[in-house]
């Protein structure tokens, strides 16, 4: 795990949105626009300077990280993707910003109807009404890159999700333009936001493609059936392709809509634990992460059991970045100095770049970080509604964020791996304490 | 098939095997085996010929649109959408033949003053007309003075960008001819829908008229 100030509740949050400039032309005038207020900051910022000596960068980048945001914030889609899961990683931006970007969801206009019967005739050469029983016109939701309807067939209730068109092509348009934007607020070289960026889009590109979420979500829950509380959905190959993904309709209640229930502690414990097994055989076991532990993937009901969905994002944990990133998780790895600096440089924490005072500095961070982060596997149970764990995992973010070592340090700490991991473990650590869920923490044996 | 549809069928086939017209229609019919009264039962000439293509072709997408078990159940606005997915669907199938009709001259020209969609041109507002008509009976379409005249033209005017984006489009399957449908028709509607304008201009329209007791 390595620095975040992010705030872990308000990843449980959404945000419904209204307009989006959709174009490519209104977009790029957006960055634009932008591009010319950070300007303006920077001369602002200078000009202040000649009569006042005491000002800092720090109010610079308040004000650069505020506009880049705002104009951020209206785009959506991908761009606001990526500042969101860099805001993750960086504690660049103040603490009110990062909670406004992990807000926003990645989404799309909805489908008019006609558009909907017509990816159908394209895919399937037959209308949804043809196809199945019964098909509500009306989306029942937007999924994040699409909308989901209802459909009944033989009985059988199923979710139909039908993906916007060109969603795919905006994707890679959508990181060059924010990229510039990326350096800057991130205060990064480009080689290193290049290297972010890559696994962003890549991982963004495989979430259009829904034969592989077909046969990702197949395998994963095939390979997860053993695991109690949980279930999946049962998937239809016959009625999915690039564009439409078909399973059955599962019941149950998102996660801010079931605690309005009052489950008894003993439902959420069962819950919270089903979740850490889930992750912990996927992780563990298959090395193969569901990357998206957003609460609207995950449909929990009265009687403790937990309905999963939407195998979009899935992380492939490489062999070597899983050993390194979990033997530091080892409670034993803080005697051990020699192993732990060994794998801070495999981890890419710190670099052979860094002057020796920037290595003492980050090593201590680092250490703190460890010793906080990895506080729920040195116990055999862990209670996750515990909240002055949480306050000062937030306290300990907060302080990053005011570190002007971390700000002036213009590499990257972390592989690219670590976006998408730790995005899991944040996901996961939110909804437990959500849940205020006790839980058995289990891990693997070599860890013991 | 019938003389009309082979006649066009095989037109289609010259132009594009020899990028021109035939020398002329005494040539074109020997060549089919034909007298040359029998093309002139149907066609006056080539341009004739071209100007039915691009008629037919939407005749038959009207057609396939509006026997649509869910047509009856669309808004103005989905009926339109409908039109137009289904129309650039038909176009797919001729789509040799419509570069080939639009590379005959530059494209602005061809879009603006060109001959060859007279035919569909009539045909399309035609339609146009009838939707907007349904469209003020639901109010999907406000009934402004001297506007509201205007929107069959503004509707064939979104009909030539589509074919536009089309004709350019490079993206696979026109994926993103089906994007630009969508934002075009809904941006449309949304004009020519209750708009904020309208009800400021209502609201003006009453200060006037009521500008004794308004004042202060």
């Amino acid at each position: 795990m390595f620095p975040h100030n992010q705030h872990l509740v308000s990843n449980l949050m959404m945000k419904s949105q209204t307009t989006i400039p959709a174009t490519k032309v209104e977009r790029a005038t957006k960055f634009v626009k932008t591009g010319f207020k950070v300007g303006g900051n920077y001369i602002k910022h200078y000009t202040k300077r000649m009569f006042d000596t005491d000002l800092s960068k720090e109010d610079l980048h308040e004000d650069n990280a505020h506009d880049i945001y705002e104009s951020l914030s209206e785009l959506k889609g991908s761009a606001l993707k990526v500042a969101q899961m860099m805001s993750m990683d960086r504690n660049l931006l103040p603490k009110a910003y990062s909670e406004k970007f992990t807000m926003a969801q990645y989404s799309a206009p909805p489908l008019s109807g006609p558009l909907v019967i017509k990816t159908f005739q394209k895919y399937f050469g037959k209308t949804p009404q043809e196809l199945f029983d019964t098909f509500t016109m009306d989306a029942v939701n937007a999924a994040s890159i699409g909308q989901v309807h209802e459909a009944t067939l033989q009985g059988k209730k199923l979710a139909v999700k039908v993906q916007y068109p060109g969603v795919a092509q905006s994707v890679s348009s959508d990181l060059k333009m924010v990229k510039p934007f990326a350096i800057r607020l991130l205060n990064l070289n480009e080689r290193d936001v290049e290297k972010y960026m890559q696994e962003v889009e890549s991982k963004l590109l495989e979430e259009t493609d829904y034969t592989l979420e077909l046969k990702r979500s197949v395998d994963i829950s095939k390979a997860c059936a053993h695991i109690p509380d949980i279930f999946f959905a049962t998937y239809y190959p016959q009625y999915s392709c690039e564009r439409i993904l078909t399973m059955d309709w599962l019941e149950g209640k998102h996660l801010s809509e079931f605690l309005q229930t009052n489950p008894s502690q003993e439902v959420r414990n069962k819950i919270g634990q089903a979740l850490w097994d889930f992750y912990d055989f996927q992780i563990h076991t298959l090395r193969t992460v569901h990357a998206d532990p957003h609460p609207g993937n995950f449909l929990m009901r009265p009687d403790g059991t937990m309905g999963i969905i939407d195998f979009g994002c899935v992380k492939e944990i490489p062999e070597d970045y899983y050993q390194n990133y979990f033997a530091l998780i080892n409670p034993h790895i803080l005697k051990d100095e020699a192993k732990m600096n060994q794998l801070f440089y495999a981890l890419e924490f710190l670099s052979p770049a860094d002057s020796p005072a920037q290595v003492a500095f980050f090593k201590e961070l680092f250490k703190s970080m460890i010793v906080l982060l990895g506080k729920p596997f040195h116990t055999p149970t862990f209670d996750f509604g515990n909240e002055a764990y949480f306050a000062s995992v937030f306290e300990y973010g907060e302080k990053m964020s005011k570190y002007k070592e971390i700000r002036e340090s213009k590499s990257a700490r972390g592989s690219r791996h670590a976006l998408y991991i730790n995005r899991t473990y944040y996901g996961l650590y939110a909804i437990l304490h959500e849940l205020k869920a006790n839980i058995t923490t289990t891990k693997p044996e070599w860890m013991m | 098939m019938e003389t009309k549809e082979q006649l066009q069928h095989s037109y289609i086939i010259y132009v594009l095997e020899h990028g021109r017209q035939p020398v002329s229609v005494f040539a074109f019919t020997k060549q089919l085996g034909m007298a040359e009264t029998e093309f002139y039962a149907h066609f006056n000439s080539f341009d004739n010929l071209e100007q039915q293509i691009w008629k037919d072709i939407f005749d038959k997408a009207r057609l396939r649109t509006e026997s649509q078990e869910v047509f009856e159940q669309y808004s103005v606005r989905e009926k339109l959408l409908s039109l137009y997915y289904i129309w650039v669907e038909e176009l797919k199938l001729q789509r040799s033949f419509a570069l080939y009709a639009v590379n005959k001259q530059p494209l602005k020209q061809f879009m603006a003053t060109s001959a060859d969609l007279f035919l569909f041109k009539k045909a399309f507002k035609e339609f146009a007309e009838e939707l907007l008509r349904e469209g003020r009976a639901t109010s999907e379409v406000m009934n402004r003075p001297f506007l509201a005249e205007r929107y069959p033209d503004a509707l064939w005017r979104q009909t030539l960008f589509i074919l536009n984006f089309w004709i350019k489009d490079p993206s696979q399957q026109f994926e993103q001819t089906d994007v630009a449908i969508e934002k075009a028709v809904n941006t449309a509607f949304d004009l020519i829908g209750k708009t904020p304008l309208d009800t400021l201009f209502d609201f003006a329209k009453f200060i006037f008229q009521n500008r004794q007791s308004t004042r202060f």
